[in-house]
């Protein structure tokens, strides 16, 4: 199984929010990198056909995805950024019409309603109205609904967006224990979402693909660039300004900054060993980082 | 298929407002229409005018209603009950059916004289006119208020209330999927272009049926009661709007068939605003655009109405009248396809206006169905 990007690219109006965009997927969990406004909604809606290429096509197994058409969508779970929902209909109901939509037949699609709401744990609400579910639980309903028809791909945008930390956990559970035999690709600007389930880290910035490869290779490729120093309290703004900063922590003797930089920035640093969120920091502005 | 039509039923009936503005219409015409009647110096009860019928009905002869009158107006000198004034007006309503016998004979022999000096196109459209006039037979009376009453209930108020409700209830069908968010799950999903498409159109389709069956029964109803049923076999001229029609056809005719083409035109009017829904990315847009489209007729032709000055000739100038005549509002009263003789040059042949308007009103909402699987077929999510 592949799903092939190649050379896409889309337009808006005045906004070239992807750029010559490619890259494979076959089987496996793929981390959608990139700060917000990078483009990955906007990459992510066309691998789901709700928008078209301005340039360059999507195969599937060899065969345009546009071509393909309701076949291909047969195949694909979505879970978009801000899902959709009808207020009044009952987490159930909502369910059974997702199934209708995915053209699954009565009896097998209410089998497997009661088994993803088993699986999001949402068995015991399942007769109240989607309209009063909170955050976490539309999020969970919007996971349920993704995969319906068992997906071969599935692609979630920050799935994890208003998730609390233990539901976070449960998430990720759940995907890796379902990405046998799928491709599945999920968006995110938290790295700790994806760091240790995917197989591969795709990270895009403007628009544009700056990398594609194994966590451990993206790691590799700053592994001489982190360090950690202990800095006396007055001195943290200084190296604020001057170096690409992550995570602060107050320790006894000082305050001890991790800090992302070509060079040794100060005597006393230590060279440490990346992680994700070094690597993020690296390629993105501090600003857009969220642990 | 059947899933997904069963939750597009549910989705557009479950709609309260709907059912509430439906009822509430339902209601104030109810009360209207018997405060109007009941108050009216002109009803004298069913059973009352259907008796005094009785002694009119039949053959019309000029000289049974003259014997009659005299006969009426020597009785009612001393007093006039309600039986006497119930069969007053049938004595007025059935002469003044006399006249039109002559009305129709003349036309007929005014038609064979052009037709001495007509040619080609204007020959054969006077010929067919002549041959139509001759099939109508208005020699007979019976009384028929009641299917009368029927029939002019959908050019008075039925195209007004199926046009209502085809907006209040449609215009949201494809929007409001946009407006939920609803459309990023749809339109990624399998049947969720094409199919859904076909189910929100079958949809939109039995909601006019439904409504339009629902005013039947209640148009049925309401003027049963008041007037009762019978004359369904009298010639269509008998009723008052239809004077000058060229139709042959009896009330119960006339009516079949402007319920079907009612509903012919309510279905194409619902495709349109479907078609509207699906351009617009927003609820308030989609009836607003809608509505104009329906509303603008009747806004127009009540300015030319009330003969406002410069908007008549604005309206001269854009030939708003024959805009107007082929707008949604005013097909769906149907009465204006039938009401005179009017035929279009189709190859020097006259086709009738009756025929050749429904045609290209069809051939015009296939096009519109196509347009929107097109569009909705190619939408994006933007
Ligand atoms: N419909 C649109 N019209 C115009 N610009 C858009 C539209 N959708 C997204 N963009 C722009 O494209 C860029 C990428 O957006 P998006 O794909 O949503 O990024 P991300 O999901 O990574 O946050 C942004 O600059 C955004 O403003
Ligand atoms: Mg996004």
């Amino acid at each position: 199984m592949k799903l092939k990007v190649e050379n896409v690219s889309k337009q808006f109006k005045d906004k070239l929010a992807v750029s010559n965009v490619s890259f494979d997927l076959t089987e496996g969990v793929y981390g959608f990198l990139g700060a917000n406004g990078a483009g990955k909604t906007t990459l992510m809606r066309m691998l789901v056909t709700l928008l078209k290429p301005s340039s360059g096509r999507i195969l599937f197994n060899g065969k345009d995805i546009d071509v393909l058409d309701e076949k291909y969508r047969d195949v694909i779970g979505y879970l978009p950024q801000y899902i959709g929902l009808y207020k009044n209909f009952t987490a159930e109901k909502y369910l059974m019409y997702i199934a209708s939509l995915k053209g699954i037949e009565k009896e097998k699609a209410m089998k497997k309603v009661d088994e993803l709401l088993e699986v999001v744990n949402l068995s015991e609400h399942r007769k109240r109205k989607v309209g009063k579910y909170s955050g976490g639980m539309k999020q969970r309903i919007g996971i349920a609904q993704a995969l319906l028809n068992d997906p071969k791909v599935l692609i979630v945008d920050e799935p994890t967006a208003g998730l609390d930390p233990k539901e976070r956990i449960r998430f990720r559970n759940l995907l890796s224990s379902i990405s046998k035999d799928r491709i599945v690709l999920l968006s995110t600007h938290i790295v700790s979402d994806i760091e240790f389930i995917a197989k591969e880290i795709i990270v895009i910035k403007a628009g544009q693909l700056i990398h594609k490869d194994h966590p451990e290779s993206l790691l590799d490729k700053i592994k001489d660039k982190v360090w950690t120093v202990t800095v006396d309290e007055n001195e943290v703004p200084k190296f604020q300004a001057a170096f690409k900063v992550g995570n602060i922590v107050r320790q006894n003797d000082g305050v001890g900054l991790r800090i992302i930089a070509e060079d040794r920035p100060d005597a006393r640093a230590i060279q440490a060993a990346p992680n994700l969120e070094d690597l993020y920091l690296y390629y993105f502005d501090q600003e857009e980082m969220i642990k | 298929m059947k899933a997904l039509l069963k939750f597009e039923l549910y989705k557009i009936f479950s709609q309260k407002s709907v059912l509430i503005v439906f009822a509430l219409i339902l209601l104030v015409l109810s009360t209207l229409t018997l405060y109007s009647t009941f108050s009216s110096s002109f009803y004298y009860g069913k059973q009352e005018m259907i008796s005094a019928y009785k002694q009119v009905e039949g053959k019309l002869s000029k000289e049974k209603y003259e014997r009659q009158e005299q006969e009426f107006e020597s009785r009612t000198k001393k007093s006039s009950s309600k039986e006497d004034l119930a069969y007053g007006s049938a004595l007025i309503e059935t002469m003044s059916e006399y006249e039109d016998i002559e009305y129709y004979d003349n036309l007929i022999s005014r038609i064979e004289q052009d037709l001495t000096i007509a040619t080609g196109f204007n020959y054969e459209s006077l010929l067919l006119q002549k041959l139509m006039l001759e099939q109508i037979d208005l020699n007979e009376t019976y009384f028929h208020k009641g299917p009368e009453k029927m029939m002019d209930y959908v050019s008075a108020f039925g195209y007004m209330i199926t046009g209502i409700l085809i907006l209040i209830g449609l215009s949201s069908i494809f929007s409001n999927e946009d407006v939920t968010g609803m459309d990023q799950l749809i339109l990624s999903s399998k049947n969720g272009r094409n199919k859904l498409v076909s189910a929100k159109i079958i949809t939109a389709v039995f909601f006019v049926i439904s409504i339009i069956g629902v005013q039947l029964l209640y148009n049925w109803g309401i003027y049963s009661f008041l007037y009762g049923n019978d004359g369904w076999l009298v010639p269509l001229q008998k009723s008052s709007s239809f004077m000058l029609s060229p139709y042959s056809l009896n009330l119960f005719e006339y009516f079949s068939i402007q319920m079907i083409l009612h509903t012919l035109f309510s279905i194409g009017f619902a495709i349109f605003v479907l078609l509207i829904s699906n351009l617009c990315k927003n609820n308030y847009h989609s009836i607003i655009i809608s509505s104009v489209v329906f509303v603008a007729p009747m806004m127009l032709s009540f300015f030319n109405l009330i003969q406002m000055s410069n908007v008549v000739q604005v309206a001269k100038f854009i030939q708003i009248d024959t805009i107007i005549q082929y707008s949604y509002t005013y097909l769906m009263k149907v009465d204006v396809l039938f009401n005179r003789f009017k035929v279009f040059n189709f190859f020097e042949s006259p086709v009738l206006g009756s025929i050749a308007i429904p045609t290209v009103f069809v051939l015009t909402t296939l096009f519109f169905t196509w347009l929107l699987y097109r569009t909705y077929e190619r939408k994006e999510v933007i």
